[in-house]
């Protein structure tokens, strides 16, 4: 049985329609993250399944009980909130068990679940301290752990590690990642960073302006998108995609080059306005070879991004593995058609 | 699709239901407490206007008649005189905090202490207060004999009825200008200091950033406290008049508030007393008027 | 602030010549209550200005005892004690629900509440008497409570309400998550939270009650309140200025303390009602 089942949710703050009919089902145990552009409607849409805000239409199933009407604390969840929410007047130990308090858990018992969770999460030496007293990463780790007490039965993350600096940042989503290996438990995860999307889901959810552009695996998004928003949202950096126009069933001119597509099953009509998608890591190999003048480079190390242009209004981003490419510099890159994707007019996917 | 859309939308109520029945209950002792004691008993009292009732007797129905039995009301006309006095002294009563403020503000020798002086006598009810002046303020008393030891004539303050109204102005006015100081303080202290420091780089002397600099970001609070403050002198001097003067001598001192206690209790005629009563109210409710407007513009609405 | 240099700093020194004056006139209250307190009457008359020769602590006793003010006393501590915590009581439930709640007719409320600032005893006194008749609370310790807590809160609702308005949202939605219903969201994190806002509201109410003689003067015909009672001894002994000086040095005595304990609590009430308001 699905662990949450989001049929057609709508939500509307006055006249703003904010989500606009969300399907969704979670099976138990998944990782699913959220993300999307700020003020996609994520957050909001996390707040319904929690209970927060109240659903303007359609249901929500959390574990086979319709809970679109429930009390947030009838749900079986918990959450992290992006500032935290720590209760500033409560020690650690006593924010973790406030929970079990409220469900008149008996003291012993509370203690062992409060120890056990700070002994995952190794905050068992502060659990004396108040919020006030400890720096932003550890109170992330009394907030997940303030979650884990309660064993509930779906976890629910609100952009967690946007307020930690970036190296602890990284370091607490592998922690995440272990925790969901350890619990076992479903999670609803909102990011708007991709990369913490890629890292840590089973599956993602591509949001947009209130509506699921896309739902899948990682790699499947990366690979296979349905539409040009996805492309450009998933993977960094991010994929090129530049106008181009149809010349024949399955030619079309970018700039000055023409390309064929042997492998488009869809047919084009002369003179149709196409969207060409390429990633900057698939310029490199075979395929139709020119060449660019570049412009910038952002040199990694291990890789460089070369920028340049194909021609006017043409701007590319060009990986370039191996080599140290300098400003002025032509280079020249391939474009393989088995690898180059193309939207329609309105964005969808030409396969 | 928008169309299929729209019959779905079952849910338009604000906030959940436990949330929505529990505002009501933590609201139901406020508004409870409010409506029984303060607004039913305005409606209700503009009806009692309206009647010519003494005493509890239920009074008939006159119309305007107490209204237009105050035009010829000489107390109702001496407390008018008197609260058109009072409020002619309002520049006093802002620019005196004002100053002090500014001068505690600029670092005058011994401010801190000045700033917690002041307003003890704010924190003194007005019994005690008109209770000392009562005595301060005879014609034997230590003011009269401070004068004397600098030459000056003796003079019964609140005695005589051309000075009985200066004497409690001065006396409230010294008893709440504590309050109006902290009040400029606490605005002065949002000032950026960086700017005041700019014009003192500047080479501006410390009056000329007072004038030019302090005195401009300080409008909104000026008329803040001018606004209190005359809420504050038309209600809040009962006690005061209770203990220091009674409205005399004659009606000296004589304010609106202290005519409707008179009517209402002494003269036993609540009728009249709730006429005057929608008199004060109708001033209340202008100020109140023109703080909205300074509220919303000053938030640039 | 501006640091002030040279001839500044000797006109500002000048000016604060007067202002240590006024600083003066403003203590002059303790040094009046409490030496002619301790006068005898006799030691009065002779020399009513100076420093008390004839030392005696009778005024305290008679004032206390034979002018009744031991039971005005009580009263007073009973009726600002209690008002002073329903004020607590209810302002906080009110402010957290104005605050962070969300349900029909909020602003409504809200205003309708702060509109009664401009609704004090003196416009409606006829019928706010009338209206304590009929609930059988004159003469009552509670419906001076009760008047008190009416007259005194939309000033604390509006303290509440915007302290409450500064907390994040999320602390009450974490609590929620956590199970706690409303009303345990409001004991256990609110009242908690609210403690500065709370510990000002008192401070500045209970002053508010003590030092009321309008109100209690209406509602407590014969209990009579201190400051009421005060009143009287000044009608009654316009001559025993000793005996009055006793009974203004007990009535203040409380607030006195307060002030003197409480003084930057004091200063920040009134601060964030002006800054705020
Ligand atoms: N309480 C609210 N009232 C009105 N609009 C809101 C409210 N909460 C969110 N919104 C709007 O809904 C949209 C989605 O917000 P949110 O879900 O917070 O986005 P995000 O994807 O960044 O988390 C935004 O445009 C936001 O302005
Ligand atoms: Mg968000």
């Amino acid at each position: 049985m699905a662990d949450l089942i989001l049929n057609d949710v709508r939500k509307s703050f006055g006249s703003t329609d904010v989500i606009r009919g969300v399907d969704l089902t979670i099976e138990p145990g998944e990782f699913v993250v959220f993300v999307g552009p700020s003020g996609c409607g994520k957050s909001t849409l996390l707040r319904m399944i929690a209970g927060l805000e109240e659903v303007t239409s359609g249901t929500v199933t959390i574990a086979g009980t319709d809970v679109t009407e429930a009390e947030p604390y009838d749900r079986g969840i918990a959450m992290v909130f992006q500032s935290y929410a720590l209760y500033p007047h409560m020690t650690v130990a006593e924010n973790m068990g406030f929970a079990l308090r409220l469900a008149r858990v008996p003291v012993p018992e509370r203690r062992r679940a409060v120890e056990e969770a700070a002994r995952i999460l190794q905050i068992e030496p502060l659990l004396d301290r108040k919020p006030a007293q400890l720096s932003g990463g550890q109170r992330q780790r009394v907030a997940i752990g303030r979650a884990i007490v309660r064993k509930p039965r779906v976890f629910l993350f609100d952009e967690p590690l946007s307020n930690l600096d970036a190296e602890l940042r990284v370091q607490t989503r592998i922690e995440i990642a272990r925790l969901h290996a350890a619990l076992g438990a479903t999670m609803i995860y909102v990011t708007h960073d991709q990369t913490e999307a890629m890292t840590l889901a089973d599956r993602i959810v591509v949001l947009r302006g209130g509506v699921v552009e896309q739902v899948g695996r990682p790699t499947d998004l990366y690979d296979d998108p349905d539409n040009a928003f996805v492309a450009g949202f998933i993977g960094s950096p991010r994929m090129n995609l530049l106008p181009a126009r149809a010349t024949g069933p399955q030619s079309l001119r970018l700039g000055t080059l023409d390309l064929t597509l042997p492998q488009l099953e869809s047919r084009l009509t002369a003179g149709q306005a196409l969207t060409l998608g390429v990633r900057p890591e698939h310029l490199q190999d075979a395929g139709q070879r020119i060449e660019m003048t570049v412009d910038v480079v952002e040199q990694l190390g291990s890789t460089a991004f070369v920028h340049g242009a194909l021609g006017p209004d043409l701007p590319l981003v060009v990986e370039a593995r191996g080599s140290r490419p300098a400003m002025g510099d032509r280079i020249t890159i391939a474009l393989d058609p088995a690898r180059l994707y193309l939207f329609d007019n309105d964005g969808q996917r030409l396969r | 699709m928008t169309t299929t859309a729209q019959p779905q939308r079952r849910r338009r109520r604000t906030g959940s239901r436990a949330e929505r029945r529990f505002a009501l209950l933590f609201l139901l002792p406020a508004v409870a407490l409010v409506l029984t004691f303060r607004i039913v008993p305005l409606l209700w009292g503009f009806g009692l206007s309206l009647t010519d009732a003494t005493g509890l007797q239920q009074g008939q129905f006159i119309g305007l008649g107490n209204y237009a039995e105050m035009a010829g009301d000489p107390n109702f006309r001496a407390a008018m005189r008197n609260t058109v006095i009072l409020l002619l002294t309002l520049p006093v009563w802002v620019l005196l905090p004002m100053i002090l403020a500014s001068l505690i503000h600029l670092g005058v020798p011994g401010g801190r202490l000045y700033r917690s002086v002041y307003f003890f006598p704010a924190v003194l009810s007005s019994v005690i207060v008109g209770s000392i002046f009562n005595v301060v303020l005879r014609y034997d008393g230590a003011l009269n004999a401070l004068l004397g030891f600098a030459g000056l004539p003796a003079i019964d303050w609140l005695g005589s009825g051309s000075t009985a109204l200066l004497s409690l102005l001065t006396v409230q006015l010294w008893a709440t200008f504590g309050m109006s100081l902290l009040i400029f303080l606490a605005g002065l202290s949002t000032l950026s200091s960086e700017m005041i420091e700019a014009a003192r780089l500047d080479g501006a002397r410390l009056w000329q950033v007072w004038g030019y600099v302090i005195l401009p970001a300080m409008r909104p609070i000026i008329e803040f406290v001018a606004v209190v403050t005359t809420i504050g002198v038309l209600t809040n001097m009962f006690g005061l008049i209770y203990v220091l003067t009674a409205g005399g001598p004659g009606t000296a001192t004589t304010l609106p508030e202290f005519l409707i206690w008179l009517e209402q209790g002494q003269m036993g005629r609540p009728g009249y007393a709730a006429a005057l009563s929608m008199v004060l109210f109708a001033l209340m409710a202008g100020i109140a008027w023109i703080q909205i407007r300074i509220m919303s513009r000053n938030a640039g609405l | 602030m501006a640091n002030p240099r040279g001839r500044e700093r000797r006109i500002l020194r000048l000016l604060s010549v007067p202002m240590a004056l006024l600083a003066l006139s403003c203590v002059y209250p303790v040094y009046f209550a409490v030496n002619n307190a301790l006068k005898t009457n006799r030691n009065y008359i002779m020399d009513r200005f100076g420093l008390v020769t004839d030392l005696t602590f009778d005024n305290f006793v008679q004032a206390w005892t034979r002018s009744n003010l031991d039971t005005y006393f009580v009263n007073s501590v009973l009726v600002t004690g209690g008002a002073v915590l329903l004020l607590l009581l209810v302002s906080s439930l009110a402010g957290f629900a104005l605050a962070l709640l969300r349900f029909p007719a909020r602003r409504l409320v809200f205003v309708v509440i702060l509109a009664s600032l401009m609704i004090p005893v003196q416009v409606v006194l006829v019928p706010f008497y009338q209206t304590i008749i009929g609930l059988g609370l004159l003469n009552t310790r509670i419906g001076l409570i009760l008047s008190y807590t009416a007259f005194f809160l939309p000033f604390s609702v509006y303290l509440m309400t915007a302290f409450y308005a500064g907390l994040p949202r999320e602390l009450m939605e974490a609590a929620r998550i956590d199970g706690a219903r409303l009303l345990q969201v409001w004991w256990f994190v609110m009242l908690p939270m609210g403690r500065p806002a709370l510990i000002t509201l008192g401070i500045l109410n209970t002053l508010y009650c003590w030092n009321d003689v309008l109100i209690s003067l209406l509602v407590l015909q014969d209990k009579r309140t201190m400051m009421v009672g005060i009143a009287a001894l000044r009608g009654e002994y316009t001559t025993n200025v000793p005996l009055l000086a006793a009974g203004i040095v007990l009535a203040a005595a409380p607030i006195v303390v307060l002030y003197l304990v409480f003084q930057r609590q004091i200063v920040a009430g009134i601060a964030t009602g002006a800054v705020k308001g």
